[in-house]
């Protein structure tokens, strides 16, 4: 399966790495791999427990022993910010491994095979994008019940659709060069075809998309949370958190304050990391994704 | 053009059609004796309540339980047809007029955010790029990347700390006044409001390349009325366009922005309705939304070609 990625080149050829020398796209990927350790090492950097409850030590305000204060259990706010880290960055990745995935393999089967399976699944797709993605989501978790893991499948389930589009565009494009006609010729399968030359091409699109998907899916996926319909407690999750917190917004602003504002950075990070990869890859690109 | 606007109205129906399949089969895997709900909730009022063999049977033959699912969807069907959305689990009341008391709530809500971030956006974007690499632009620009960034619901909690609590300004929650409307309208507005703001800097930058606005200034006339004349008008058909799509957006945000501020609409209703597991109101509340945003959509398409003639719908 992996012959394609036998060409060492292929990374290099579609990645410049120049892109990194801009001021925005390398804070944001220090900020992402800042985030990463933190999420790896969170049992060892925090310095609490974080769900072990402490009524004697509840809605402390920020200070020395707790520098995010403590919630309405008294648990430390700054260990729980620290662990949700790991929550929503692992649910991400898997929302976005699971789009990816869906994606490519409907958007390739669709163009390169066309004909009536194109149209049903262009169709798909037209209503999947016909509705906000939360309003879907929404109904899904509320079928399936809350939970982070129910979340996070139901935002890759409808998650997969901008891939999907993306690739079949591509597919349709590449579909029509010579060297498909070449290669054709010479006899090789459509596996090979779509293995060697159309996933190929996919790759630097996909990414820039994947980038900026993970700072969005964040977004969902602390959205839903914050309804109540995502991580549950006690699991430390920044939506989840700001929905305990906002109880308590008169008496602690610190709950409703913190949790936001990692939301805020690691978006931040994604987004300056996604925009400087479309501005590195294809500038043209941008008209693609802002559809 | 006909045709065109046929093609892009059937398009939106099948939308329409397929949302609302796509969650009656969906909210089919919400578990749990469904003639047993309606009974208790509908008939009785009363959840406590154990209904007999006979009575559970009467239940499904009248809203053909017994069925396959897809004979469900198209009585169901038949029904919103004619107008009939089924019952509330809950209220017991009918769920169009549930949905039709909370809708004013929600466009009078949807309207304001839209107003408020174009009134902002388009001036500072034309702004930042007539002085393109000004501090006003960098400025604009690096709050526009912070508003994208930042999520809505978080951005709410701010607004009602520092202007309810902390200034004592704006009241926490509710509905009525107009001092009511502003912090809603600013939290759900903000997102359209960056995302308008990039679009409209960038759009006037490509118009300022443009022959005729060279042209414009070779014959002398000032920059101001350059600006007004010719960059805004062109500049304005791809922000429009945005505009239009962003606001059927706004319709997903009210979901959290009426959360927060306790407002009546049908963001809200949809949550409470999940929460309580009432599916006919998450059903209807679905195909409503989906309704307001392919009208949306389709509104958007038509405009654009009245706005430009120059587009020619040939191959859509």
């Amino acid at each position: 399966m992996a012959y394609w990625f036998k060409r060492k080149t292929i990374l290099a050829d579609k990645l410049p790495l120049h892109f990194l020398k801009q001021k925005s796209v390398a804070i944001g990927l220090m900020v992402i791999l800042g985030l990463a350790f933190l999420a790896i090492f969170a049992p060892y950097l925090a310095p609490y427990d974080p769900v072990e409850v402490d009524l004697y030590n509840n809605l402390l305000p920020p200070s020395w022993e707790h520098p995010f204060g403590t919630d309405n259990l008294g648990r430390d706010v700054l260990t729980r910010v620290i662990y949700a880290t790991k929550t929503d960055i692992l649910a991400s990745l898997f929302i976005v491994g699971i789009s990816v995935s869906i994606g490519l393999f409907i958007g390739i089967f669709a163009g390169y095979y066309g004909g009536i399976i194109d149209k049903v699944l262009v169709g798909m797709m037209d209503t999947f994008l016909a509705l906000p993605e939360i309003i879907l989501a929404l109904v899904l978790v509320g079928a399936l019940g809350p939970g982070i893991f129910n979340a996070a499948l139901a935002l890759s389930l409808f998650g997969w659709v901008k891939y999907a589009r993306v690739s079949r565009g591509l597919t349709l494009s590449i579909k029509e060069k010579e060297f498909i006609e070449a290669t054709k010729a010479v006899g090789f399968g459509d596996f090979y075809l779509i293995a060697r030359h159309i996933v190929q091409n996919t790759v630097a699109p996909i990414t820039t998309l994947a980038a900026l998907h993970l700072g969005h899916a964040i977004l969902s996926l602390a959205a839903l949370g914050f309804l109540g319909l995502g991580a549950q407690p006690p699991m430390p999750e920044w939506g989840a958190m700001l929905n305990e917190g906002r109880v308590f917004l008169r008496v602690g602003w610190w709950l409703s304050v913190f949790p936001g504002l990692m939301i805020m950075i690691t978006v931040l990070a994604f987004n300056s990391l996604g925009d400087g990869l479309r501005d590195a890859l294809d500038p043209r690109m941008k008209e693609v994704m802002m559809k | 053009m006909l045709g065109y606007i046929a093609k892009r109205t059937a398009i939106a129906v099948f939308v329409v059609f397929a949302t609302s399949a796509l969650t009656f089969f969906l909210l089919s895997l919400i578990p749990g004796e469904t003639a047993v709900t309606i009974i208790q909730r509908v008939f009785v009022g009363d959840v406590t309540y154990n209904p007999s063999q006979a009575e559970i049977e009467a239940t499904e033959q009248i809203f053909h339980l017994g069925n396959p699912l897809w004979m469900q969807y198209l009585y169901w069907l038949n029904n919103a047809l004619h107008g009939n959305f089924g019952t509330s689990y809950i209220s017991g009341r009918p769920v169009l007029s549930e949905i039709l008391v909370r809708l004013p709530a929600t466009v009078e809500l949807a309207i304001a955010a839209t107003i408020l971030s174009l009134v902002v956006a388009v001036p500072l974007g034309m702004i930042s790029a007539a002085r393109q690499n000004s501090k006003t632009d960098y400025l604009s620009m690096a709050s526009a990347t912070f508003f994208i960034a930042m999520p809505n619901f978080w951005l709410g909690l701010i607004l009602i700390l520092l202007f309810s609590l902390h200034l004592d300004l704006l009241p926490v929650a509710g509905y009525g006044g107009l001092d009511n409307l502003i912090l809603p309208a600013i939290t759900l507005g903000a997102g359209m409001m960056a995302v308008t703001m990039r679009l409209m800097r960038s759009s006037v930058l490509e118009v300022l390349r443009l022959d005729y606005i060279t042209t414009a200034r070779a014959k002398g006339m000032d920059e101001k009325r350059i600006m007004y004349r010719h960059v805004l008008k062109n500049a304005m058909i791809p922000v429009i366009t945005v505009a239009g799509l962003q606001l059927g957006y706004l319709l997903g945000g009210t979901v959290i922005v009426e959360t927060i501020f306790a407002w009546p609409g049908i963001g809200k209703l949809l949550i409470d309705s999940i929460d309580a597991r009432d599916i006919p109101i998450i059903q209807g509340c679905v195909v409503f939304i989906a309704i307001m945003f392919s009208l949306l959509n389709l509104l958007v398409d038509l405009s654009y070609y009245f706005l430009d003639p120059r587009i020619k719908y040939e191959k859509v």
